[in-house]
């Protein structure tokens, strides 16, 4: 068997180990020095550590009376519980408003003739001139293609 | 509240032996403890059933130590030089000594990680690794790893201390 680990010999001291685990790692603590070694002087430190923490800490000979909190803590917390129907109401509305706008009839779109036309206005404007010393040239197309120049002074 | 009056009596000593641990020697160990033991009443005060109230009241005293001394972190060393000098000037002779003891290991322990400063603590109260995985939330395989690595960590710091004790 190869030599124990820090953390196999920590457990075999703290006694965390199955009990095949125990017997194998006691047995090789037997036959092996080096771990043999490692497993006093760790349980000794760990014994100390212990010792040493408990040592420095007061025990209190008597036991305080308990101060029962005033009863406005809890209150408080009663007042900060939100009420049932503003749980409900805080879940509705915003259901209520999404349906609603999913139920929305969306308005016919029947353009006129007249609408149907594409406007394409091409205008090249000197922006530093009169507007009236500007040719706007406006392109106009009907519904059947036909392309009209329109140009104004 | 009989229930909590007997939890009280039972964990009290447990739980200030804890959190002196984790203050070693600050006026704010009797504040913490309070506050613990204020919690657990709220708790059962709104009706939570507390079934194991040993591991309940060791993890609670565990957060409640490691937040309040990290709010603390960079006020505490004053603090603590302040609080040694008074008792100091204050006590008798036993009492220096323990200070002084109080100083050197809360040194020691914050040169270790929170988490390690948790399990040595947590292990110096003879818990089993199961219960300190579940207050410390350390994976439980990782325990005698960690364990094992802190106490050599505080090996050097408290050698001193060490070697006067395995001498008495």
């Amino acid at each position: 068997m190869k030599c124990l680990t820090n953390n196999q010999i920590q457990q075999l001291i703290d006694g965390e180990l199955s009990a095949n685990e125990l017997m194998e790692y006691k047995l090789h603590i037997e036959t092996c020095p080096d771990c043999a070694e490692k497993y006093v002087e760790k349980k000794a430190l760990a014994l100390g550590i212990k010792n040493l923490l408990n040592d420095a800490v007061p025990i209190p000979e008597r036991i305080p009376d308990f101060p029962i909190p005033a009863k406005t803590t809890s209150q408080k917390r009663v007042n900060r519980r939100i009420p049932l129907w503003a749980k409900v109401a805080a879940v509705l509305l915003p259901v209520i408003f999404v349906v609603k706008m999913i139920d929305k009839p969306q308005p016919d779109f029947k353009p006129t003739p007249e609408e149907i036309l594409m406007y394409e206005t091409s205008n090249s404007v000197d922006a530093n001139t009169a507007f009236q010393k500007n040719m706007i040239t406006t392109t106009v197309t009907d519904e059947n293609g036909k392309v009209i120049k329109c140009e104004t002074n | 509240m009989e229930q909590f009056n007997d939890i009280y009596q039972q964990h009290y000593r447990t739980v200030f032996r804890l959190v002196s641990k984790f203050t070693l020697g600050s006026h704010e160990t009797d504040d913490i403890v309070q506050d613990v033991f204020v919690k657990l009443y709220l708790q059962m005060e709104a009706g939570v059933v507390v079934l194991y109230p040993k591991t309940w009241l060791y993890k609670v005293a565990t957060n409640t130590c490691l937040n309040t001394l990290s709010r603390n972190k960079e006020t505490h060393s004053i603090d603590k030089i302040s609080d040694l000098e008074t008792t100091i000037a204050d006590s008798i002779d036993t009492k220096i000594e323990n200070a002084e003891q109080q100083n050197i290991l809360q040194h020691a322990l914050l040169k270790l990680k929170e988490n390690e400063r948790t399990i040595v603590i947590l292990y110096s109260e003879g818990l089993s690794y199961k219960e300190i995985a579940e207050i410390s939330g350390v994976r439980f395989s990782s325990i005698g790893k960690n364990l094992s690595r802190s106490l050599e960590k505080l090996k050097p710091l408290l050698k001193n201390q060490y070697d006067e004790m395995l001498n008495k």
